[in-house]
């Protein structure tokens, strides 16, 4: 129960912080999807059905924040996250450089899957005169916009956060060492 | 052995999007509204810090940037300036006082209405509509449909939700908003909508009624809370409709709505 309450906290902040802060240093229609990003680095390591609390969580918390019906971002986040962890188990391999860029790869689709299902979903379900995005929106400069600080975003934190999980794993075999010692 | 024709994270996504899918169907509106308002509530402070940090960072790199742009900027000032202190003395004080008079007929004086000033803390995460969020609610008298101006009366949208201290603006771009104008110069009336957040469009104007470019349009005050007066933007672009029974005119905003830090509520 903790872990969830520290996983709320931790994606409240993150959409403070890509409604707040972020919309100042990026173009209107490519900010950086901050909570999309961390949930394709989650699915990524964990796979789909250990991170699926996870994307139902922040697909709430994003409908709440966003004003759109509950359940649009549950439906947008867990198609991004299945055709994530679809891939990611297909091309995922343990050499940095290249598990880098697949990482990368998955930003890109987990991008497309998340504003495409989103788009259908306004579509079909939102008054026409509430929300209707238009193709050019799905296939031109913005999509590719937002996915290039997606991945901006991740390439910042992606260096930090392996260091991170090296020390964090050094760390737990230093104590498992000083156990066997005793 | 049976063949699996759905693998358990595809049976497992199609439970999840089955029953969001219901939720949004039978959309029980207003069901999650008191969730939604305790959270803002909650984070409303993070959010007015955070959005004051980055206007004042992105200040500074803004600056930055823009020193060699200006030296440039400066000489197309001083080009502009002798020109325009040249047409002011061939025209005359006549022209400038008939052109303050017709200006002042049409846009109704910031003074006659009750102004609430807002900061604005936040934007749409999603970034699928255009919306903000500024830090007054309901606890300083803000209502759903009252209408927001930046400046000298310029408006830029309405309040659609409120919570106790916050509360959402709906901008004149997103494609919900719909306000009846008119051309200050022709009278012309029509309906302004937003297009997901790229534009704004004056449309279903009468083929009779003219439309020029460089107009500026007001809003007409029918209809609706949004008094009349309001300045919107001027007249980019006459095109016909796709039905080809009405006028449309591309409207460009007077202001940038991105660029706002400080709107008014008008609470009369």
């Amino acid at each position: 129960m903790p872990r969830k309450i520290y996983i709320l906290i931790s994606l409240l902040l993150l959409v403070v912080l890509q409604s707040s802060f972020l919309p100042n240093f990026f173009p209107e229609n490519a900010v950086p999807d901050l909570v999309l990003v961390v949930l394709v680095f989650s699915v990524v390591q964990r796979g789909f059905a250990d991170a699926l609390s996870m994307l139902i969580m922040a697909g709430f918390v994003l409908d709440l924040f966003s004003f759109l019906p509950i359940g649009f971002n549950v439906i947008s986040f867990s198609a991004a996250g299945l055709a994530v962890s679809f891939l990611a188990r297909r091309f995922m391999i343990s050499q940095s450089v290249w598990k880098f860029l697949i990482f990368i790869l998955m930003i890109v689709v987990g991008t497309a899957a998340n504003d495409w299902t989103l788009a259908a979903l306004s579509k079909f379900f939102l008054n026409a005169s509430e929300a209707a995005v238009p193709a050019s929106f799905l296939l031109g400069g913005e999509l590719w916009l937002k996915m290039l600080g997606n991945i901006a975003v991740f390439a910042l934190a992606y260096w930090p956060l392996h260091k991170l999980k090296k020390i964090k794993m050094a760390y737990g075999e230093k104590i498992s060492i000083r156990n066997d010692v005793r | 052995m049976h063949k699996k024709y759905f693998s358990p994270n595809v049976i497992r996504f199609l439970a999840v999007a089955g029953f969001c899918l219901l939720m949004i169907f039978f959309n029980p509106r207003g069901l999650f509204d008191p969730v939604r308002g305790f959270f803002l509530e909650a984070t409303y402070p993070f959010q007015k810090t955070f959005f004051l940090m980055s206007r004042t960072f992105s200040g500074v790199f803004g600056f930055l940037g823009s020193i060699g742009d200006l030296k440039n900027e400066n000489e197309r000032l001083i080009r502009e300036n002798s020109r325009l202190a040249a047409d002011l003395a061939q025209f005359g004080d006549a022209k400038k006082e008939n052109a303050m008079l017709r200006e002042q007929m049409k846009l109704v004086p910031r003074q006659k209405f009750d102004l609430e000033a807002a900061f604005v803390i936040g934007q749409d995460p999603q970034r699928m509509s255009s919306w903000m969020m500024i830090d007054k609610g309901e606890t300083d008298g803000i209502r759903k449909e009252m209408a927001v101006v930046a400046n000298e009366g310029i408006l830029v949208g309405k309040i659609a939700d409120t919570t106790a201290h916050t509360a959402r603006v709906v901008l004149l771009s997103d494609s919900a908003s719909v306000i009846n104008v008119l051309d200050s110069e022709t009278d012309s009336k029509g309906i302004l909508k937003g297009e997901f957040g790229l534009g704004i469009v004056m449309d279903m104007v009468s083929q009779q009624d003219p439309l020029n470019n460089g107009d500026m349009i007001i809003t007409s005050g029918l209809g609706s809370s949004v008094p009349r007066g309001l300045l919107i933007g001027k007249i980019q672009e006459v095109r016909l409709a796709e039905n080809k029974l009405f006028q449309q005119a591309i409207v460009s905003p007077r202001v940038k709505y991105s660029d706002l830090d400080i709107v008014y509520v008008i609470k009369n």
